[in-house]
């Protein structure tokens, strides 16, 4: 057990996990009841409405790594740590106007590979689909990870039991109510994270005040109240591109972009962002009054449940596990949909089944579904690496593809080549930067690296139609694009 | 390309030898950013308490249960610990050195970022102008 002290019963523990368990289940039956063909399944008809469409960009974005990562950042980098956690949400606000243009460009379109591939080409794709299927099950790992750190933080209930029941319940309810019910789910969770972060900083600040926090950093922590710490401007940009990256190409945004009805992509993407702007600040808060309260915080992405533990005993300790559990359970499902949409159109229809019908194609998504979550499951196990170097890991893959795929979507210059090139040297300087100087550069190398090459296409002629983005589904029968 | 990131998946999930040893270890190196995590999983003993040297000799940061401690937010400099278990000192005093990076390396990463995201601005405002002219000639 990593964390010795804590101050939730087992009992307590359980029964709320089994509560919210069974209401997330019933809820994605109840909502999934009435899916008769694909799109209703994959993409909720097609008609999602702007306030289901701003609560599922929100929670979907308020994650594990929101609510326990930030104030992770905020304990190892201080000030800027959570500052510039809380830059991802410019990753939401540029999406807005690329959210708008996907829905008019591709108004049949099912998923993010389907754009790289009728853009860019057969050999792009697959890049892609690899860079991101690794970036999928990077983000799935971290949040069946964090379910369980939360649970042995608050509980002391093992790490494996914890993230085993997260893991569970998620893919049970997104395999019954597909992408309308981790939508409507979405809503429900959005609400409890919301209410619940803005308790318990208000609590945080009325408990143990500014003026003691800052004192007690000042005396044992100096450098996290150091404007000018290295690593932590360094890490700035790195986080904003990070998220600009896991936004541009992840096809849980996109899916949402073809679910959202027509006109509302734009303002529910700029909508959410702004709401999650300050969420990460107002968590990662919490953990700076860690080292005023005399906690020993074990292992980094276990602070805010710490906090919250030992400030209010069992009170705090359930506010907490309500809203982490409802942040992860909210990414969870919805990395699970948009994983499994991608797999089942771009690698089982493109690659193996070229010929597989609509009901073929929806029978695979439940099987999908639930090999991802065994996948997951089998992956979150060993703990051994904590949320934040797991997740910054990952932005070394995504950062590269921004250019190609901002480039692509407003100009008709540029090829697979160069997008190929782009993606595969930004993903190897990435890593090669993510080891040699920190976690904190991983993201910025990559876009950078990326972006000198996609500068090229801006030489090339502008030859691509636009009209080959229209009306196209899935590829062709022998898997190829035209 | 697949098989390099499984290589690395593998590399960053597979236990490395301080997660393993039985004495107090570095189990997540953060020195160039000021942070540090001691952990000390298979020491013997219920209860541990952590020290640290200063200029008024050992000082106690930990005492209890747990088996791991994160530090941060420390200055350039060079510090040392002591683990005890059940009043026992647990082998020899780890030393760990802490060295930020230089500010003008941190300053040009920052440069580069700032660049890369004014010319993402420039890209998707005049991009999406010009892409829905082209659209428009199209249509028309």
């Amino acid at each position: 057990m990593l964390n010795t002290d804590t101050v939730m019963p087992v009992s307590v523990a359980w029964t709320i996990i089994a509560g919210f368990s069974l209401l997330w289940v019933w809820l994605g039956w109840w909502l999934g009841r009435k899916n008769d063909t694909l799109d209703d399944y994959m993409l909720a008809g097609r008609k999602v409405g702007m306030g289901f469409a701003v609560a599922t960009a929100m929670a979907t974005w308020v994650t594990s790594n929101t609510t326990m990562t930030a104030p992770q950042l905020a304990y190892q980098l201080g000030i800027w740590g959570m500052v510039g956690y809380s830059l991802g949400a410019v990753g939401l606000l540029l999406f807005a106007p690329l959210a708008r243009r996907i829905r008019t460009m591709m108004p049949h379109g099912f998923t993010s590979g389907d754009f790289i591939r009728l853009r860019y080409g057969n050999t792009a794709w697959r890049i892609f689909l690899v860079i991101s299927f690794f970036y999928s099950l990077g983000w799935l790992i971290s949040l069946g990870m964090a379910g369980g750190l939360l649970i042995n933080a608050l509980a002391g209930i093992p790490y494996v039991y914890g993230m085993s029941v997260i893991v569970i319940v998620c893919t049970l309810y997104t395999v019954f109510g597909g992408l309308k019910a981790v939508i409507g789910t979405d809503f429900v969770q959005t609400i409890l994270i919301l209410v619940g972060v803005v308790i318990l900083a208000v609590l945080v600040i009325n408990e143990v005040g500014f003026d003691a926090i800052h004192a007690q950093l000042e005396a044992e922590r100096p450098e996290l109240l150091n404007l000018l710490l290295p690593a932590s401007i360094m890490f700035l940009f790195n986080n904003l591109f990070f998220g600009v990256g896991e936004i541009f190409h992840s096809n849980v945004w996109w899916s949402r972009a073809f679910a959202f009805a027509p006109g509302v992509g734009f303002r529910a993407y700029a909508l959410a962002g702004l709401f999650w702007l300050p969420i990460p600040i107002v968590a990662g808060f919490v953990a700076l009054a860690a080292p005023a309260l005399g906690i020993n915080v074990p292992s980094p992405d276990m602070v805010a449940p710490l906090v919250a533990g030992k400030l209010f005993g069992l009170g705090g300790a359930i506010l907490v596990f309500v809203v982490v559990f409802a942040a992860l359970a909210s990414s969870l499902d919805s990395v699970l949909a948009a994983t499994s949409d991608l797999i089942v159109k771009d690698i089982y229809k493109g690659h193996i089944r070229k010929d597989a019908t609509d009901p073929e194609l929806r029978k695979a998504t439940v099987w999908i579904i639930l090999g991802l979550g065994a996948v997951t499951w089998v992956l979150s196990v060993p703990k051994m690496a904590t949320l934040g170097s797991l997740l910054h890991f990952t932005g070394a893959f995504v950062a590269s593809t921004i250019w190609p795929i901002a480039i692509g979507l407003l100009n008709r210059r540029g090829n697979g080549i160069l997008a190929s090139t782009a993606m595969v040297l930004g993903t190897a300087t990435g890593l090669y930067a993510y080891f040699a100087i920190g976690f904190y550069v991983a993201a910025l190398v990559s876009a950078a690296v990326s972006m000198l090459v996609m500068l090229l296409a801006l030489r090339t002629e502008p030859t691509f139609d636009w009209a080959k983005l229209n009306g196209s589904t899935s590829p062709q029968s022998n898997g190829e694009t035209s | 390309m697949l098989v390099r990131t499984i290589i690395i998946l593998a590399a960053l999930l597979v236990p490395n030898a301080s997660a393993i040893a039985a004495d107090l270890t570095v189990a997540d190196d953060g020195t160039s950013a000021g942070y540090v995590t001691l952990s000390w999983p298979d020491a013997s003993g219920n209860t541990f308490e952590l020290k640290e040297q200063t200029s008024q000799g050992w000082h106690t940061l930990y005492r209890g249960s747990d088996r791991a401690t994160t530090l941060s937010g420390r200055p350039d400099g060079t510090f040392e610990f002591q683990l005890i278990a059940d009043g026992a000192p647990v082998g020899a005093p780890v030393t760990v050195t802490v060295q930020h990076h230089p500010l003008s390396r941190a300053w040009a990463f920052f440069a580069v970022g700032a660049t890369m995201f004014i010319a993402l601005l420039v890209l998707l405002i005049t991009g999406g102008r010009s892409a829905d002219a082209d659209e428009n000639q199209t249509a028309a």
